[in-house]
């Protein structure tokens, strides 16, 4: 239930709370009683908004007159509170940069855009070369992985790969590595189960995933036996694409998929 | 009262809305008045802030009036303009006045 005559009772009581309990403040109040009275008699929902929008302005008015008290030359008064000259000399900036910027809309706008893109450029660059650069590899000693490769500079040829049979030369031969692993990437066609769709894929040695460090969630990695010539072909597959096409089932390890054509024997994920 | 410059338009609108209320100058009646004559809609937050300012420079004074069941037991407060702030008024009018004089065939029309 309302009384049509008193005023709504959170913002009466907000701003009892923000004015000082003296006679003056206490007038204000009536003042405000005595005008929403009169409002509501014609009609109640526009004197209730009136009351909530006087209160604010009233509330707001007296903290920004408190804080600009101490630039306002008329006053004798000693500053009331350490860092109000200074907040107010802020609030006074902002307020002039802001006015400066409404009248010129045209130089706002561009200065704003000419700000975003270069914002968004710089933050798009960094995040490229935060995440090539910067991060570490995501993999256990990512600091004592090492890649090699091969260049003839003589034929022009900066970099070249590495045939299997040289791979195996400094598997058995180099100790300078702990260990040493062969990929070749590409991409695949997957077909089988549901749409067709072009994967990236890496040909690996079983090494690999040593040298890396990492473990499949479910099945297991390739086993020797599985890296001699005419081996059955087997496959292990990110944890991206189990999720997304074969929707996180624990089941697909042991099933069959093709790849390019090739039945392929899933091992793990 | 060492004050400086002149009074601001809204200042000098506020004391010229209580001098016109004479004895009957309090919030209600100078925001009605101001709305009234100056055409002016006026915040009550800014109101009373500027009403508090003019008795800061001395002025504006205020007496506080009786309280009625009507005002929620909170009492009146009844403003009257000092003598230094019809001082400043007039030489706000003064120095307005001067700026004015010769420029009627320009500000002068409808």
């Amino acid at each position: 239930m309302t009384n049509t005559n008193s005023p709504p009772r959170i913002p009466e009581q907000a701003l009892r709370r923000r004015l000082p309990r003296d006679a003056a403040a206490s007038s204000i109040l009536g003042d405000l009683r005595e005008e929403y009275a009169q409002r509501a008699a014609t009609a109640v929902t526009n004197a209730r908004r009136w009351y909530w929008r006087e209160a604010f302005s009233i509330a707001t008015r007296r903290v920004l007159d408190r804080v600009l008290k101490p630039l306002r030359p008329v006053t004798t008064q000693r500053s009331s509170r350490k860092g109000d000259a200074m907040l107010a000399r802020l609030i006074i900036d902002f307020r002039y940069a802001f006015r400066t910027l409404r009248r010129s809309m045209g130089f706002t706008i561009a200065a704003a855009t000419t700000l975003a893109i270069g914002v968004g450029a710089n933050t798009a660059i960094f995040s490229v070369v935060n995440g090539i650069l910067l991060e570490p590899l995501p993999f256990p000693d990512a600091d004592r992985l090492t890649s090699v490769w091969h260049a003839a500079p003589g034929l022009g040829y900066d970099r070249i790969g590495m045939s299997p049979g040289i791979f195996t030369e400094y598997r058995d031969q180099v100790s300078a590595f702990e260990n040493i692993g062969l990929y070749v990437a590409s991409q695949s066609n997957l077909t089988g189960d549901g749409e067709p769709e072009r994967v990236r894929t890496v040909t690996a040695s079983r090494s690999l995933f040593d040298v890396l460090g990492v473990n499949p969630t479910y099945g297991r990695l390739f086993a020797a036996a599985e890296e001699v010539p005419n081996a059955p072909n087997v496959a292990l597959i990110s944890e991206r694409l189990w999720e997304r096409r074969f929707g996180s089932d624990p089941s697909v390890v042991g099933k069959t998929i093709q790849v390019s054509g090739d039945a392929i024997h899933r091992v793990g994920e | 009262m060492g004050h400086h410059g002149f009074v601001g338009e809204f200042e000098q609108m506020v004391m010229l809305a209580i001098l016109q209320l004479n004895d009957d100058a309090y919030g209600p009646g100078i925001s009605a008045a101001l709305e009234a004559k100056a055409k002016r809609r006026v915040s009550r937050g800014a109101l009373y802030s500027v009403l508090d300012r003019l008795k800061q420079k001395g002025y504006v004074r205020w007496e506080i009036g009786s309280a009625n069941s009507e005002r929620g037991g909170h009492p009146t407060r009844q403003f009257e303009v000092t003598a230094p702030g019809i001082d400043a008024l007039r030489a706000s009018r003064r120095a307005l006045d001067n700026l004015w004089s010769d420029l009627d065939h320009i500000l002068l029309g409808d």
